[in-house]
């Protein structure tokens, strides 16, 4: 995951709390992450289609990746590792490596590995990767981390607390603890780190945001960025620079703002109408910003100095 | 609590955990507070300075350092002393330009913001928050 997490909480027990969480942190980074050869996913990965029996969050958290796969049909996509891994685009930029596309052939061989339906179960702890299919947990396991965190501070009676996870998923519990709600600004694309678009005023929510314009690389005046369309192997073309989702489940939020970023926004309010359970906000290529209906009584549009406009469809 | 970032960092060089807020509406201690943040996967780190005068923000100073302890200034982006990359070179001289904004910010809201938390905001935002933190708790204890 490689992310800074940053906490804020308010309660008698907070220090006892943030040392659990602490804690789990370390402890699901070291099982979730494909990086690390000991970790449980890359046994799956690296197992050659063998049985391998994980631990209980590994197998919790492979559930619910399966799952969300399912529901937007591979939009989201945990088997999708031997297409990042091609496009790399992470690593390169850290390592300020010159960008190189991937060679076509190479992507054409991923995309079929590349499918949820290759992992496959035997029991609720007991998984397999076929056909060249390989996890990349990247897309959820700060939602499910977070997920566990908000048991975490319910046990300890936090009354209060924010947490930001690599600051694209936030985790508001209770309200401030002035009773107010707490404020959350959207960061709008290409403009300076600080500069919002809309405050969203949330009370024990969670919040994903996916968008292209953190992690890229510009060649030949085209913009190839870090998340990639499970379908066509290439990095998404939607129309949308960035889809924020918030609803009472983390992990949903994270599998779902990439799902629905790489949909474009006509399938993504259609995907929205159909099952519900969540709110989202979407900018689009033409800096309009659109919200579903429930979050517009929660949502202040603040784009208009950055030149965006709202549309209150 | 600086230092239980950079043990934590040591340890799960991965998994960080920093700025416990634990203070809304406290008082400050008049003085010059200095703070520096703990370090991203680049090594860069930043610098606040924060002068308070009776419970008031007068000056802010923000300065981030790349892992050579060079300022990140006008060079900041440039490879070998030129620009390389014009696209590299844009990025990250928007950044240094966003980070005299956000002192200036300071000094003008009197605290982080008005809201809580950016989504989507990148490192360096964070390690001014850290650093601004971290030196308004020294400015709380009264210990420059």
């Amino acid at each position: 995951m490689g992310a800074i997490m940053n906490c804020a909480a308010y309660g008698s027990y907070a220090p006892k709390a943030l040392k659990e969480v602490q804690d789990i942190a370390v402890k699901f980074e070291s099982l979730f992450s494909k990086m690390k050869e000991e970790s449980d996913i890359s046994c799956i990965n690296n197992a050659g289609g063998a049985w391998v029996n994980a631990q209980e969050h590994t197998g919790e958290i492979l559930r619910q990746a399966l799952l969300y796969a399912q529901k937007t049909d591979g939009m989201y996509e945990p088997a999708i590792a031997p297409l990042t891994d091609l496009w790399d685009i992470k690593r390169k930029m850290k390592n300020k490596e010159a960008f190189s596309l991937p060679d076509e052939n190479s992507i054409k061989k991923a995309i079929p590995k590349c499918d949820w339906r290759n992992i496959e179960m035997r029991d609720e702890r007991c998984f397999r990767a076929l056909n060249g299919a390989r996890i990349d947990l990247g897309g959820i396991a700060k939602g499910y981390t977070l997920d566990k965190i908000g048991g975490i501070f319910k046990q300890n009676e936090i009354s209060s607390a924010l947490l930001s996870f690599g600051s694209s998923s936030v985790a508001v519990f209770g309200t401030k603890p002035d009773g107010n709600f707490w404020k959350v600004g959207l960061k709008a694309p290409d403009c300076a780190v600080n500069e919002y678009f809309a405050v969203v005023s949330l009370k024990d929510k969670f919040l994903s945001v996916s968008g292209d314009y953190e992690q890229y690389f510009i060649k030949n005046a085209k913009r190839y960025h870090h998340i990639i369309n499970s379908k066509t192997g290439y990095p998404s073309e939607s129309g949308l620079r960035s889809v924020t989702v918030i609803s009472d489940n983390a992990a949903l939020s994270e599998a779902y703002s990439t799902a629905l970023f790489i949909m474009g926004i006509d399938e993504a309010l259609s995907f929205h109408k159909r099952t519900g359970g969540f709110e989202a906000v979407f900018v689009t290529a033409d800096k309009q910003v659109l919200c579903t209906q429930e979050i517009k009584n929660n949502f202040e549009f603040k784009g208009t100095p950055l030149g965006y406009s709202y549309k209150s469809s | 609590m600086l230092k239980k970032y950079v043990r934590l960092h040591a340890l799960a060089a991965l998994f960080l955990l920093y700025g416990l807020r634990f203070a809304y509406g406290a008082s400050y201690n008049d003085g010059t507070y200095v703070a520096v943040s703990g370090k991203d996967d680049r090594g860069a780190y930043g610098e606040v300075s924060l002068t308070i005068e009776q419970n008031k923000i007068t000056d802010c100073v923000f300065v981030t350092y790349q892992k050579d302890g060079k300022i990140k200034g006008e060079d900041y982006g440039k490879v070998n002393g030129i620009v390389a990359n014009a696209d590299y070179y844009d990025k990250a001289q928007l950044a240094v330009n966003a980070m005299k904004t956000y002192a200036n910010q300071l000094v003008e809201t009197q605290k982080l913001g008005d809201v809580d938390v950016i989504a989507g905001a990148t490192v360096a935002y964070d390690q001014f928050v850290e650093a601004a933190e971290e030196a308004f708790n020294q400015a709380k204890k009264g210990k420059k």
